[in-house]
């Protein structure tokens, strides 16, 4: 039997997320980024999590979707499908990502801290800007949004996220050039603290113990920690930005994936015809 | 020829520009005066603008420059057409808040001169659908300054480049949407620092906030085509409409706030013009200029 690509356990106070792949540089299907979304709501609901994390295994965090898994997502008989069934059926691929997996980010009452081991590409580099702490193996790390070379818009959030975290300009250039963030445009942005080290075990063992020592010496009750928590992301109108963000890049990117311009590109990396430019 | 067609004819000369596509290039083309700007200059400099918006292939509307500033802003020589405003004796404006009469012709000529130009060159920049890129060769002061913080993408040619929004020292408010772009890209306390004092915005405060690359260089001819070429370079792969739409959603939720800043922005700062205090700064500095070059 296949192994799964996301697993999780319970540390104390701390539910871990990890990506089990490392062969495959923890690519996910569509349905992987759902599961996340799912184990989120586990989390949520746990009263005795204060923090959840995400992890990952390897030297890369996630390359981001798998081409088979957007491929596969193409409607079939592409000239023969009626119009309102195509829309349906693409709506509800573009969705999945862009609302579902982004609102159970965005509406995570407790903390969210990404352990980042290495790189992270498309979608799930969009999953590391929507977390509220990220700390970093070395600074090999790298986020890359190659949306634009890939032939559709910012998604899952990452019109607000990077523009809020790193600036407008800059997340223009990034963006519209499909240019990724090298450790040091996220130094101080994005990632709060650089452990310096080699070993992805050690690493995300280090983090959660430092987790738990952190939750021990402010001995935060939960319900303070949410109470911060929807402080921080709604009165600085970060929050409503996000949910925003759902309807209109859901909206902005769906043309692109009708018009069928993303299925062209994938299928040419897939082929290696076509490389992001690193 | 009529005056006016003379004005319109010198803005052709000062801006020249031309089509690489998917590139319009628009280049301040006045060294000499360190391209300070008329008001025709910036109406010509945006009705070049529509252009490169109306232009189907066209997606990135890249700004360029000449000499050793990239705009001192506004040419202060539009100040003596207004010499009724300084307080001369023979002025035709002296005491005229007694007066509704002439406090209403006041306001249709700053209405004219101000109000209508900025919220026109100001509303240009901000719904422009394509990629803004200033290329900075130099210093740029007053409202160039602030159509360069309404660009998308800003590159320096070195760390000489600096930015100055005096309007505090010209008995003015902010304008170009900067009580808007200043805070986004400087935040709020650094933003307070350099309006209230008229401070010079260098270098440092502006790396990654406001350009995204310094290229280190000294010859602006070069600078402008090293940039352009690092354009077509990184656009090589990438998809152009996905550019666009990516633009319109990362300025969705600024643009409602520029637009609203705009016009609160000319609003209030019409009965500044309205009392005469610009003018006579203005006119100060232009005396101080003339002064200082004895």
């Amino acid at each position: 039997m296949e192994e799964k690509r996301v697993i999780y356990r319970i540390e104390g106070p701390v539910f871990i997320i990890t990506l089990n792949d490392p062969r495959h540089l923890n690519s996910l299907t569509f349905d992987d980024f759902v599961e996340i979304a799912l184990l989120l709501e586990k989390a949520d609901n746990d009263p005795k999590i204060f923090i959840t994390a995400l992890q990952s295994t390897a030297d890369f965090f996630s390359s981001g979707g798998k081409f088979s898994t957007v491929l596969d997502s193409r409607p079939a008989n592409d000239n023969e499908i009626n119009g309102a069934s195509k829309v349906s059926q693409m709506i509800g691929v573009i969705s999945s990502p862009n609302v579902f997996v982004a609102d159970t980010f965005r509406k995570h009452r407790k903390l969210l801290v990404c352990c980042l081991n290495g790189p992270a590409v498309g979608l799930s580099a969009c999953l590391v800007m929507l977390c509220d702490i990220v700390y970093c193996k070395n600074d090999s790390v790298y986020l890359l949004f190659p949306f634009t070379n890939l032939g559709f818009s910012a998604e899952v959030g990452s019109s607000v996220t990077l523009a809020k975290k790193i600036g407008i300009n800059k997340t223009n250039e990034h963006l519209i050039f499909s240019k990724p963030l090298t450790y040091e445009d996220l130094k101080g942005k994005v990632l709060n603290y650089n452990y310096v080290m080699k070993d992805t075990d050690e690493f995300n063992k280090k983090v959660v113990l430092d987790l738990q020592k952190k939750l021990k010496g402010t001995n935060i009750s939960l319900n303070n920690l949410k109470a911060m928590k929807t402080q921080i992301r709604d009165n600085s109108g970060y929050g409503t930005s996000l949910l925003q963000s759902q309807a209109l890049e859901t909206m902005a990117t769906f043309p692109f994936w009708m018009e069928g311009e993303p299925f062209k590109r994938f299928q040419q990396m897939q082929k290696k015809e076509r490389k992001h430019k690193l | 020829m009529e005056p006016r067609d003379k004005e319109v004819e010198a803005s052709k000369r000062k801006i020249t520009y031309k089509v690489d596509l998917p590139f319009f290039i628009i280049k301040l083309n006045s060294p000499e005066t360190l391209n300070c700007m008329t008001s025709h200059d910036y109406i010509y400099l945006c009705t070049l603008l529509q252009m490169a918006e109306e232009n189907k292939e066209v997606y990135f509307t890249v700004l360029q420059s000449s000499g050793r500033f990239f705009s001192s802003g506004a040419d202060f020589r539009f100040i003596s057409k207004h010499k009724d405003f300084l307080d001369s004796k023979e002025s035709k404006f002296r005491d005229a808040h007694e007066d509704p009469a002439k406090v209403s012709e006041l306001n249709k000529i700053w209405l004219d001169a101000f109000v209508s130009r900025n919220l026109f060159v100001t509303d240009a920049f901000i719904n422009h659908s394509k990629i803004l890129i200033a290329c900075m060769n130099g210093p740029v002061v007053g409202l160039t300054a602030a159509l360069c913080l309404l660009c998308d993408l800003v590159y320096s040619m070195n760390d000489k480049v600096y930015f100055q929004c005096p309007f505090a020292k010209l008995g003015l408010v902010c304008e170009g949407g900067t009580s808007v772009t200043l805070p986004l890209k400087l935040g709020y306390n650094l933003s307070f620092e350099k309006l209230m004092f008229s401070e010079n915005i260098e270098f440092n405060d502006l790396k990654d906030r406001v350009i995204v690359k310094n290229y280190q260089m000294q010859d602006t001819e070069k600078f402008n085509e090293i940039v352009l070429k690092d354009l077509k370079n990184k656009i090589s792969k990438v998809y152009l409409p996905s550019c666009l739409a990516m633009k319109k959603i990362l300025n969705n939720n600024i643009n409602s706030d520029l637009e609203r800043a705009n016009s609160r922005e000319v609003n209030v700062a019409l009965p500044y013009w309205v009392r005469g205090e610009p003018v006579r700064r203005f006119q100060a500095l232009l005396l101080g200029k003339r002064n200082s070059r004895l």
